[in-house]
């Protein structure tokens, strides 16, 4: 798993790449939400396009990012929804939980200002 | 490795405790659903409870130790799909394949982990799991397949 950060105004774009899959990738990617959060920038959008695959795990290390920055205050939110993806966020319920949009313009457009 | 009985194609790998060896998986199962004919939804379904046995495997039953493998096997018929996986592990006990599914009322909910056998279980017909005849813990996943049945 791969993560690049960029600013859209007041949202940053985490871009997830390749397998998410968790063991230390978790740990990585929840310090730099944090590190995100600490610095102000509770705006928090998952452009998950470059995404191969996720397994449970994985999922487990979105929830946390999820979970960080609702308790900070801020929103965090998804786009670029394979359908795979997709079908293992329906069939774990999370489908209820996360914010998703087709693509990151929708995605960025929807935070509130 | 490949054999065919009675109508049941058989694929095996002997894979290394290695999160990069599931693409080789990955890819399989992408050229099986097209070969087969199964729709996209099966076919993402499939893989979904696929890579989570295997990943399973190879970390929480073999904790990523690279002398220790990961077995896996599929058996494809046209209408059946079954995926056996066995590793070096404790395993976990049978109760956990009955245990409720979580509710997102449950405050545990959005707990980090705990999904893995619930999205198995949900997806696929069957899941049993057992110890083979060298002690190795295996679980098996099968599951009826529509695609592929009217050609």
């Amino acid at each position: 798993m791969k993560v690049k950060t960029r600013e859209a105004g007041q949202v940053v774009v985490f871009e997830i790449s390749g397998q998410v899959m968790g063991g230390p990738d978790a740990d990585t990617f929840h310090e730099l939400v944090k590190r995100h959060i600490n610095e102000g920038k509770k705006q928090i959008l998952i452009n998950l396009g470059k995404v191969s695959w996720i397994n449970s795990t994985g999922l487990g290390i979105l929830i946390a990012g999820y979970t960080s920055v609702q308790d900070a205050g801020g929103q965090f939110k998804m786009a670029n929804i394979s359908g795979r993806i997709e079908s293992i966020l329906m069939v774990t319920k999370l489908a209820g939980i996360f914010e998703t949009y087709e693509t990151e313009e929708e995605a960025l457009a929807s935070f509130s200002s | 490795m490949s054999s065919k009985n009675n109508g049941v194609d058989v694929l095996r790998w002997d894979l290394p405790s290695d999160f990069r060896w599931l693409g080789v998986i990955n890819a399989a199962l992408q050229e099986i659903g097209q070969a087969l004919d199964w729709d996209q939804a099966e076919l993402n379904q499939i893989s979904i409870a696929s890579i989570e046995a295997v990943s399973n495997a190879i970390e929480h039953g073999n904790r990523f130790r690279s002398e220790l493998r990961v077995g896996v096997e599929l058996a494809l018929s046209e209408t059946r799909f079954c995926i056996t996986v066995s590793d070096g592990g404790p395993g976990f006990p049978p109760e956990r394949l009955r245990a409720p599914a979580p509710s997102p009322e449950d405050p545990a909910f959005l707990g980090a982990r705990g999904r893995g056998i619930f999205i198995m279980r949900e997806i696929m017909d069957a899941v049993r799991t057992r110890r083979d005849e060298s002690g190795r813990f295996t679980i098996e996943l099968e599951k009826a397949v529509s695609g592929g049945a009217d050609h």
